[in-house]
């Protein structure tokens, strides 16, 4: 049975690149499909958070965040402005700071999180040279650390720092797949969850990674208006794109394997 | 002490996930035989491959790709002078007109030591917007 390209993971990465006019741009990120994404495609999520977490571990670590945080895994978080990101990090208990460092060293530095004696409180700092979804992500990505280090004593000795290409990394370190389970739940709360995944589960079709991705893209324009276009570099489209999988598909095992 | 092989390494970890050669195949994309063939060291994984087996097992890369090509690690470990995991990091250190012209103290070069502990700190600037960030916070 021949597959229509459409429906594939390179249907969405031609779209990106139809905005690239430099022929080796689009070849080099047609390479990143091989590299990357087909990759992260294949990674099996739920063998992940099994070989981390047990069902236990896992809703405990989520009983321990709703205290702080209830509105986790129950509301849609909504995109939040820099000065509303602020107030929400004092309201954890952190500093906030929103510093623009570009370039492409620059960009793919998505943000830290740091905790010394010197700083106190603790610090979270988001790079802004970013679409307002990825920082917001960004900055969810590191209060799960923050979280993580002050409700279950999981010490944070050196800054952590978030990069945009990491995904493949955050799911062999428990720490780094927590703050992404965060970011996961807070864009796809359980209800959310169900209607996009759960006649996938259902059908049998969960596995059909470009199907998880298109729900998860839809749910998003939907909720935050975010979509892949020309005013974003397509390297950073692609960037996005692996984002976008890594937490649909972290999404997906969570409500498959553990009901959250 | 013997080195393990390539192959006893990727069976060792197939099995602590407890993955069966049929499931580690369909995760890879090829016959569950080309799998087994790998593992016995009857044959040797391409290098997409044997990324792909990295990445699906959670093992190193770079370690993998040097159990494949032990030919390579002259290679590698002349490029790990230049650049490698912590190539940023010694680059940064090394610039002293840079550490002098942010007066960076000791103690800041203590706490970003630990940041470049993190092998995914690919570019010396990052050092300076960690720093420059906390400084900030800090005044």
């Amino acid at each position: 049975m021949s597959i229509n390209r459409r429906d594939t993971l390179e249907g969405v990465v031609r779209e990106i690149l139809g905005a690239a006019r430099d022929a080796h741009a689009r070849a080099g990120a047609l390479r990143d499909i091989k590299n990357n994404f087909e990759s992260l495609a294949q990674r099996d999520y739920a063998r992940c958070l099994n070989t981390h977490f047990s069902t236990r571990d896992l809703h405990g670590i989520l009983a321990a965040v709703g205290g702080t945080l209830p509105q986790v895994n129950r509301e849609q978080f909504k995109l939040m402005p820099l000065p509303d990101l602020a107030k929400a990090a004092s309201r954890l208990g952190t500093q906030f700071r929103a510093d623009t460092y570009n370039g492409p060293a620059g960009r793919s530095l998505r943000g830290f999180y740091v905790e010394r004696d010197a700083l106190r409180p603790p610090l979270i700092v988001v790079n802004t040279a970013h679409h307002p979804l990825a920082i917001n992500a960004a900055f969810w990505h590191e209060v799960g650390h923050h979280l993580t280090a002050r409700l279950l004593h999981w010490q944070e000795r050196s800054p952590r720092l978030s990069f945009g290409g990491d995904y493949h990394e955050h799911l062999n370190d428990s720490k780094e797949l927590v703050a992404d389970i965060l970011v996961s739940l807070a864009y796809y709360p359980n209800s959310a969850a169900k209607q996009m995944f759960g006649t996938l589960l259902q059908g049998g079709s969960a596995d059909n990674t470009h199907k998880v991705v298109s729900r998860a893209r839809a749910h998003l324009r939907s909720v935050s208006g975010f979509n892949f276009n020309n005013q974003i570099p397509v390297t950073e489209n692609l960037h996005y794109l692996a984002g976008m999988i890594h937490y649909a598909k972290l999404r997906l095992a969570l409500l498959a394997e553990y009901d959250i | 002490m013997n080195k393990r092989t390539l192959g006893q390494i990727i069976k060792q970890k197939r099995l602590e996930l407890a993955l069966t050669q049929r499931e580690l195949a369909h995760q890879l994309g090829v016959k569950a035989s080309h799998v087994a063939y790998i593992e016995s060291g009857r044959r040797k994984p391409s290098l997409t491959l044997l990324r792909r087996i990295a990445d699906a097992l959670g093992l190193d890369r770079q370690e993998m790709f040097l159990l494949s090509h032990p030919e390579a690690k002259y290679l590698v470990n002349q490029s790990r002078e230049s650049a490698g995991p912590n190539g940023a990091w010694r680059e940064f250190v090394a610039s002293h007109s840079l550490l002098k012209r942010y007066r960076v103290t000791r103690g800041e070069l203590k706490i970003l030591k630990q940041v470049s502990l993190l092998r995914r700190v690919s570019h010396p600037r990052h050092f300076l917007f960690v720093l420059n960030s906390i400084r900030q916070a800090t005044e």
